[in-house]
């Protein structure tokens, strides 16, 4: 492991491209519930926040999805600030770009290292298929499909099961990442090696 | 079940239905028996209401719509600002509920209830609580007695069901009637409640003051999450599709097209508000008793009566209570609201429609 995470900080890219995702997620995870919305509007920098904000900010409206506690509003956009759930778009958001950087770290090592960076991209899917109206998911809302006890069930546990995805896939790719890029560093070191061997 | 059994009958002018309104005419209104005769917090309808299936089938139809219980915040300490103050936030076309109680006028915004479904609010001394399902469009104001009303997070024919917080009875907003807890079978109080737009209520009504968004929780009021009523969009299409199962089903209108309905301790009719806007009154007959709706063209709405009269409607306030009748006779106003047809259809397969 230690010769992929060597890697991965001496690559720029594989860096960015994990801060970067980590960011995207977490927007595409606030847009998914309706906390950050746009809007036509050009109005001025407003902030207010709730008095009794400790005490609402554990509460969960859903499963997994809580209380904000402050509101931004700016032009085109507004935006509900809950804590916890910025805690989770982050911590789901940095899993999958994690992932995504070690799986491209690993692929400098070895193209045919048997990992995908798609399969990071899906495993982080249910988490943006959590985002809850009041009475329905949003995601059914939107399709006009009906539901049924068993599904609004399962909506309800979109994060968990993004999390149990994104972590297991995260360790996956570790530890994969991790045999190629061993293995590439010792056949670097026996390329190395050779040529003054022979000489 | 699908419901061949709707009947429907369009007013005959019968000199059946002279006699049976004569009758009827001057019946007395609906009364209510205070909390401490019956041991609830709420009063009740001495009468009751209809209930056309057992309590235990509306039960065994509950669905969680994911929000667990109180995870949609009722608003239990509301305030409210001026007409000027709101018409900042609201447009002439959005919707509002509109209460009248003695010398207190309110207006309750849509896009503030799309969030909440109940506003516990006191009224000219009354508790009241202001009630809105977004999934029937539904709203109904119910006299709550002390006790406070919250959102349950569960759902029977897509509807909100609400329970009290101090004997942890169950009611469907629709049916009024409680399912389950200690109150089972009692039917609440219900109070006029306008359903018309903020351009009509201020026009009518310029001192009315409306519920802010200071509300205890934070929404973003300018966005509803299941489309719009200005214009109509999205979830509230008359066409577009259901969410969650039903206990009846009827195809005989479309899904979301809005009725006016009314319930009596027998009888549920309901009356076509697109006809009734054209017609400007309508008449049926159910169970051998007449129902006259009246179209209020100042506020967009209906009224429903027992009884009938061939007097013309004289309206000088927000309710059917507040209608007289130009030959001087008494028709018994009933509490009536707007409702989607399905839900309609699905609480009430026997009602009886205007067509």
């Amino acid at each position: 492991m230690s010769e992929l995470i060597r890697r991965f900080r001496a690559d720029r890219t594989s860096q960015l491209i994990a801060l970067a995702l980590t960011v995207v997620y977490l927007l595409l995870f606030q847009f998914a519930t309706s906390e950050l919305a746009l809007h036509g509007r050009f109005q001025n920098l407003t902030f207010f926040a709730l008095a009794d904000w400790q005490a609402i900010m554990f509460e969960a409206r859903v499963p997994f999805q809580f209380e904000p506690i402050a509101i931004v509003e700016g032009p085109f956009f507004t935006w509900l600030l809950s804590p916890l759930n910025i805690g989770i778009g982050v911590m789901l958001g940095g899993l999958t770009g994690t992932q995504i950087a070690l799986t491209n770290v690993a692929r400098k090592c070895s193209t045919s290292c048997g990992l995908n960076r798609a399969t990071g991209l899906l495993a982080g899917l249910p988490g943006l298929l959590a985002g809850s109206a009041c009475c329905a998911p949003i995601i059914f809302v939107l399709l006009g499909v009906q539901l049924t006890a068993s599904i609004v069930t399962v909506m309800g546990l979109m994060v968990p099961i993004a999390f149990v995805l994104l972590a297991g896939g995260l360790l996956y790719t570790v530890r994969v990442g991790a045999r190629r890029c061993g293995e590439a560093a010792e056949l670097e070191n026996m390329i190395v090696v050779a040529p003054s061997g022979n000489s | 079940m699908t419901l061949n059994s709707i009947t429907r009958r369009s007013f005959l002018g019968s000199s059946a239905g002279v006699a049976a309104s004569a009758v009827l005419a001057g019946a007395p209104m609906m009364s209510s028996v205070a909390s401490a005769a019956t041991g609830a917090p709420f009063p009740t309808l001495a009468q009751g209401r209809i209930s056309p299936q057992p309590a235990r089938d509306y039960v065994d139809s509950m669905l969680s719509g994911g929000p667990g219980k109180d995870g949609i915040p009722s608003i239990d300490k509301p305030s409210f600002w001026s007409m000027t103050k709101a018409s900042e936030f609201l447009d002439d076309g959005d919707i509002v509920f509109g209460l009248v109680q003695n010398d207190t006028v309110r207006a309750y915004p849509q896009r503030i209830l799309v969030w909440h479904e109940i506003v516990n609010d006191v009224v000219d001394g009354k508790g009241l609580a202001i009630t809105y399902c977004p999934l029937t469009g539904t709203a109904i104001a119910f006299e709550r007695g002390s006790t406070e009303f919250g959102v349950s997070g569960r759902l029977v024919n897509s509807n909100l069901i609400m329970y009290d917080r101090d004997t942890d009875t169950w009611f469907p907003q629709i049916l009024a009637v409680g399912t389950q807890g200690p109150h089972t079978g009692k039917a609440l109080v219900e109070r006029p409640l306008v359903w018309t737009t903020w351009g009509r209520w201020r026009a009518l009504y310029p001192q009315t003051e409306v519920l802010s968004t200071r509300t205890g929780a934070l929404r973003n009021y300018r966005r509803d999450p299941y489309g719009a009523y200005n214009d109509v969009d999205g979830y509230y299409l008359p066409e577009s599709n259901l969410l969650f199962p039903l206990m009846n089903e009827s195809s005989q209108h479309p899904a979301k097209s809005m009725f006016l309905l009314a319930r009596t301790a027998q009888n549920s009719v309901a009356f076509d508000l697109n006809q009734l806007r054209q017609k400007n009154r309508l008449e049926l007959i159910s169970n051998g008793i007449f129902f006259t709706a009246v179209y209020d063209p100042r506020l967009d709405t209906g009224h429903v009566f027992r009884g009938r009269t061939l007097a013309e409607p004289i309206i000088t306030g927000a309710s059917a209570f507040d209608i007289s009748w130009s030959d001087g006779v008494r028709l018994e106003p009933l509490s009536a609201f707007q409702a989607m047809w399905f839900a309609v259809a699905a609480y009430y397969p026997e009602v009886t429609v205007h067509v």
